[in-house]
């Protein structure tokens, strides 16, 4: 027997050399725009043997020498077929043209084919087409708000543009811009997000099956990628809306050498009410209140040669709010006029360089270098010049509380293609994290012509505790075609984390395993490992630029998250896809606000002030989607169940389990998209969702304090006599109360007109069409009993995202 | 654009009955801290209530020393009071526990009374202020005060968690001339002229005025007084919202095992003439006053108190609700208080407690005449009247 063994392993070695192989390779792109196209299929249907592009277009596959009947294909646009004669290793760039269908939009996972091409499961492409149809909040399309469709996803508090992804946090979503992590991914408070439509190449969402190289978020991966620029030609659009204008400009600085893309987005909601600004007066005070944003991202490609390409992209955000008052007194000697502003600041700086570098068709590399800086401040501007009898005097007073996080990141990954049935996937990604909390300084400078012994000009800095932390991950995978049927994808990713004096060390297998009975049918199955090393301290649902990230110390451990998933997918029916996909996922060292403490804009002793347990969630999350012809769009069902539970001597609620915060037991999602003709085409979705929980009060307990109370201002501690006793809301369990389902429904049209120059749209959208009056913000409070009994508590509802027409207009050159 | 804007921020509010929550009045709350070595320590026997807790006077209450019921006593002191006032002196090391029985309901809490901290060492020194300025630019006056250095020597290596007690005692005779009015029991009273008193004041430390560093490293509970510019921290009032250490809780993180060492500030008597008025009235408006101090007492009772992990945690809860993190349940929710008592509510602190007396003046006859102060209060603010 082990010598048949050992002449059929010789057979079989001498048949493979006999057959000599080759290995074609080469970029996929846009035919008009030559920009490279992510996640595109290269198929021989002689050997039916297949490759997808990388993240750059790039894509490498192995045959035996020979003739070859090669497909090239990508949703959305015309495939290409080619036959080839391959002698040795060929280099083939394959342009692409776009169907030109508005119709065609649709969600992938990889491919049109409900993710069956793909051993990975869990994870969605998320076209621009598609973010651009979704019909949001005042028309401003939005990256964030099209994931929050998608299965498994639940949104945060209304209008919030948060996800929370198969019972994570909202900190447990890595979301990346060109490589870079974004920390902060808000504007407004959290209505939009930071990613301009309209700078957007593609978005690819996992929530689960993780390739090895995303690190360092326990839930989610959210990887966008921003246009490289036209390399053919010049276009531009121009979009005009009710809070916010957009541009985007590409084109080729070198015609198939070099391109540049350049996008921006301001709002003017401060122009707006200005005039209202203008005459408001409270106390004889003018108020002024205000605020603004705006997005940049630039970027600049680089063709050295069909081996070399240089990327560098750069992306800057500011919001600003601010409020002021002046006040001007004039009484014939005296006059005087001061100024005070209060302004709240926020914004990411982040700046990628990239270099694509193929060694051989079969070895492709991407050496990426990171800049991000996330910065907050908050502050207090004073100025006072007034003039009397005693003289001229000039005060000026400027304190400032500022947050920061810099983190410089160098990564490289490997594509390794060594033949048609193996693909491997190595690298590593280093960042250096510089952490500051919490830094302030306070300036004073006072000039007094009468007194100027007491002239003052003082500065006084507080740079605040920094955390420096290294971080270091080194990552492989390999997708592994076994059989036709059968294909499976195993990785890991070694994670070390020092911070202080402590280092942890993660390991981190990842699995994945395909088996497709049929061409249409597949079924799969998932393990995956993650870590998180960097938390989000927040107390409130809405995204607050106050809210504080903070790395892991040498108390709080690293959180991980196991999730095992298992999924059927289905093509069968002509248009329609069909997956359904459940899963099963723990949290282990999750945090949680111990009983009595929450943030409250401070970092100091943080950890002091939570403790770590455990998660767990569940669900099956069903999709149907139509993805061709003229009305396509999908139809989720997700059921859930994710709960908290801490040790009996942890001190978040006295060790007995709890329901997350976004446990909405049942979801729906809708999304339609109908094109009518070639000037209407109209969008709408619809989202239900159970109620999320909330720790509701309805009694008051004693509490007693160590010795008299502090009393809320000097003279109300003489009006009080002190006293050691008190009370506050008595609480028996965290999120003991289930909020009434949330549903909304938002509708957009488009109007298309094709002019001279360029082509209008005009789009009218409607948020809540048919008035929801859902729970945006509620609380318990008491209401008293006309008959003289004790009364009772009820549930206030506050919604404030009504009914909210708007439209956009935009221009595309 | 206003009017999308305005739509946006228009909210629409409705109350919605709670359903499928569970009523939660009627629960036994039993809090208290219980002193080592203390025959007088108090328990506050209440229930939870709608509006308000309602006090519960026919309780009774066993405690146990080391496994042997040491006292039982049933109904409160006073019989619309809450106290129920406990005689049982305990050590550190002991274990303690207590159980209420009330209505049916049985709670019941158990501890072991901490170490009581070691080798206290207080030393005082005056400090003269230096002019300093608030965050509006103003001037703020002069309030020259003690610094009360204070050392201890952490219990063990483990983890500890302790408490600074402050308490002040002033006894002051002296003459004044005031134009006041005052209310006394519920009686307007106008008047003006000279009087001489005699005033007793008991008063823990103003927590402000706390400032501690621990083992070399500044860790500030409050904001440090800023009569020296070195001891100017960022760590002040200028962000609202901070949670502030009222109640001086810290834990032994920076010197376990060791020597911490901690520096208190009190502004002595000068800066509270203001608070030295008879316990029995109320004062509602005050223009100026003149002060003559014929004789000066005052002492400072610093202690170190030790206190266990629940009780930490529950003090610094405290200092959370009295920074007004409880209030904003729109946002956070309710927020549930850390407990230690079994089948009910409350926290039952067991505390081991050190203090040392230091006498700052005693008799002293300084003849100061504090310099006139103008403490000017809009008549036509209500909040001052008591309606």
């Amino acid at each position: 027997m082990k010598n048949k063994l050992i002449l059929l392993f010789i057979l079989l070695s001498i048949n493979a050399m006999a057959q000599k192989k080759v290995t074609i390779s080469g970029y996929i792109t846009d035919e008009k725009s030559s920009e490279t196209l992510i996640g595109a299929t290269v198929y021989d249907s002689n050997t039916q043997h297949g490759a997808i592009t990388n993240v750059f277009g790039f894509y490498s596959l192995t045959l035996t020498e020979g003739a070859h009947s090669l497909k090239f294909s990508y949703v959305g646009y015309t495939p290409q077929t080619k036959e080839v004669a391959l002698l040795s290793d060929t280099t083939i760039n394959i342009a692409l043209s776009e169907m030109g269908e508005l119709g065609e939009v649709v969600v992938t996972a990889e491919k049109e084919d409900a993710g069956i091409t793909s051993t990975k499961m869990g994870s969605l492409d998320v076209p621009v087409k598609l973010i651009e149809h979704t019909p949001t909040l005042l028309g401003e399309t939005d990256v964030m708000r099209t994931i929050q469709l998608m299965p498994g996803v639940q949104q945060g508090s209304a209008g919030s543009s948060a996800i929370y992804v198969r019972g994570g946090g909202g900190d447990e979503n890595l979301i990346l811009l060109d490589g870079a992590p974004v920390y902060k991914v808000d504007h407004m408070f959290g209505f939009f997000s930071v990613f301009t439509p309209e700078a957007v190449k593609k978005v690819t969402f996992y929530k689960s099956s993780f390739p090895a190289r995303y690190n360092g978020r326990a839930s989610s991966v959210i990887d966008v990628r921003t246009k490289d620029g036209d390399m053919q030609k010049f276009s531009k659009s121009i979009s005009i809306g009710l809070l916010t204008s957009r541009f985007t400009i590409e084109g080729p600085i070198k015609k198939d050498k070099t391109s540049f893309s350049v996008s921006g987005r301001t709002t003017y909601l401060s122009l707006f009410t200005a005039p209202v600004m203008s005459v408001l007066k409270i106390d004889g005070e003018k108020i002024n209140v205000g605020y603004w944003f705006y997005d940049f991202n630039a970027k600049v490609n680089h063709k050295f040669s069909d081996k070399d390409r240089l990327y560098v992209s750069f992306y800057r955000g500011i919001d600003k709010f601010w409020v002021w008052d002046n006040y001007e007194y004039n009484d014939g000697d005296s006059k005087s006029k001061d100024k005070d502003k209060y302004y709240l600041r926020w914004g990411n700086l982040i700046s990628t360089v990239r270099w694509n570098h193929v060694y051989s068709p079969r070895l492709f590399s991407n050496a990426t270098l990171t800049f991000n800086r996330y910065k907050m401040a908050i502050g207090d501007e004073y100025k006072y010049d007034g003039k009397s009898y005693d003289g001229k005097k000039m005060e000026e007073f400027t304190s400032e509380y500022n947050s920061s996080i810099l983190d410089l990141g160098f990564a490289d990954d490997f594509d390794y293609m060594p033949n048609s049935k193996h693909t491997i996937r190595y690298g590593f990604n280093y960042i250096n994290h510089n952490f500051n909390p919490e830094a302030s300084f306070t300036k004073l400078k006072s000039q007094s012509s009468s007194h100027p012994e007491d002239n003052t000009d003082t500065l006084m800095r507080n740079t605040g505790g920094k955390i420096h932390a290294n971080e270091l991950s080194l990552y492989v995978e390999e997708d592994w075609k076994i059989t036709e049927r059968l294909h499976f994808n195993p990785g890991f990713a070694y994670t070390l984390f020092a911070v202080g004096k402590k280092t942890y060390s993660n390991f981190q297998p990842r699995a994945s395993l395909k088996y497709s009975p049929r061409k249409d049918v597949a079924f799969k199955a998932s393990y995956t490992r993650m870590s998180q090393c960097v938390h989000l301290l927040t107390s409130t649902p809405i995204s607050l630029p106050t809210d504080l990230w903070v790395p892991i110390t040498e108390d709080i451990k690293p959180e991980i998250a196991q999730q095992y998933s298992l999924g059927a997918y289905y093509t069968g029916f002509k248009m329609w896809e069909l997956s359904l996909e459940g899963y099963y996922k723990t949290l282990d060292n999750v945090l949680e606000y111990k009983d009595g403490m929450s943030f409250m804009g401070f970092s100091s002793d943080w950890q002091e002030m939570v403790d770590m347990g455990k998660g767990t969630s569940k669900g099956v999350e069903l999709m149907v989607k139509k993805v061709s012809g003229k009305a396509t769009g999908w139809v989720t069902y997700t059921l859930s169940k994710t709960d908290r539970d801490f040790d009996n001597n942890s001190q978040v609620n006295n060790g007995d389990p709890f329901p997350f915060t976004y446990d909405r037991r049942h979801n729906i999602g809708i999304v339609y998209n109908q094109k009518f003709n070639d000037r209407i085409d109209m969008d709408a979705t619809w989202t239900f969702y159970s109620g999320a929980h909330a720790t509701v009060s309805v009694s008051k307990e004693t509490i007693v304090f160590p010795e008299k109370r502090i009393e809320d201002s000097w003279y109300y501690h003489n009006i009080n006599p002190s006293t050691d006793v008190s009370y506050t809301e008595y609480v028996d369990n965290r999120n003991n109360y289930t909020l009434p389902p949330t549903h909304l429904m938002c509708i957009g049209v488009n109007f298309h007109k094709q002019k001279k120059r360029c082509e209008r749209i005009f789009n009218l959208s409607v948020y809540n069409a048919y008035n929801a009056k859902n729970p945006d913000f509620y609380y318990s409070h008491h209401v008293g009993d006309n008959n003289g009994g004790e009364g009772k508590y009820k549930m206030r509802k506050i919604s404030f995202l009504m009914l909210i027409p708007s439209f956009t207009l935009t221009y595309k050159f | 654009m206003l009017a999308a804007v305005a739509t946006i921020f228009a909210a629409c509010t409705e109350d919605i009955d709670l359903r499928d929550i569970d009523d939660t009045t009627g629960i036994l709350c039993v809090n208290g801290f219980l002193y080592s070595d203390c025959d007088s320590n108090v328990l506050y026997i209440t229930k939870t209530g709608i509006t308000e807790p309602k006090d519960v006077n026919n309780a009774t209450v066993k405690m146990f020393v080391n496994g042997v019921l040491t006292e039982e006593k049933s109904g409160a002191d006073s019989p619309s009071d809450r106290c129920y006032c406990l005689k049982t002196k305990f050590s550190s090391g002991d274990v303690v526990r207590v159980e209420v029985d009330c209505d049916g309901k049985h709670v019941w809490s158990e501890g072991v009374v901490p170490q009581c901290p070691k080798d206290l060492d207080v030393k005082a020194t005056f400090v003269p202020d230096k002019m300093y300025y608030d965050d509006w630019a103003e001037e703020f006056e002069k309030e020259d005060m003690y610094r009360f250095d204070v050392s201890f020597t952490d219990i063990s290596a483990e983890r500890n968690y302790y408490r600074l007690y402050t308490k002040k005692d002033a006894y002051i005779l002296g003459t004044r001339y005031e134009r006041n009015r005052w209310e006394l029991d519920s009686v307007l009273v106008e008047w003006e002229g000279e009087i001489y008193y005699e005033y007793r004041y008991k008063d823990t430390t103003y927590r402000e005025d706390v400032h501690i560093s621990a083992a070399n490293t500044e860790l500030y509970i409050n904001e440090a007084p800023e009569l020296l510019d070195e001891e100017i921290t960022a760590n002040d009032e200028f962000y609202d919202g901070g949670i502030y250490n009222y109640y001086k809780v810290f834990k032994n993180s920076r010197f376990a095992g060791g020597k911490c060492n901690l520096r208190v500030f009190e502004m002595g008597l000068n800066g509270y003439d203001y608070n030295l008025l008879p316990p029995e009235t109320t004062v509602i408006y005050d223009l100026a006053d003149t002060a003559t101090i014929n004789e000066y007492n005052y002492t400072e009772y610093i202690g170190i108190e030790s206190i266990d992990e629940d009780t930490y945690y529950y003090v610094k809860a405290l200092n959370g609700f009295e920074s007004g993190s409880f209030d904003n349940q729109e946002l956070t929710g309710a927020v549930k208080m850390r407990r230690n008592v079994n089948g009910g509510s409350g926290n039952i602190a067991l505390v081991g407690r050190t203090i040392t007396k230091v006498v700052i003046y005693d008799h002293y006859k300084p003849r100061w005449v504090l310099k006139e102060r103008d403490y000017y209060i809009d008549e036509d603010d209500s909040r001052y009247y008591d309606e």
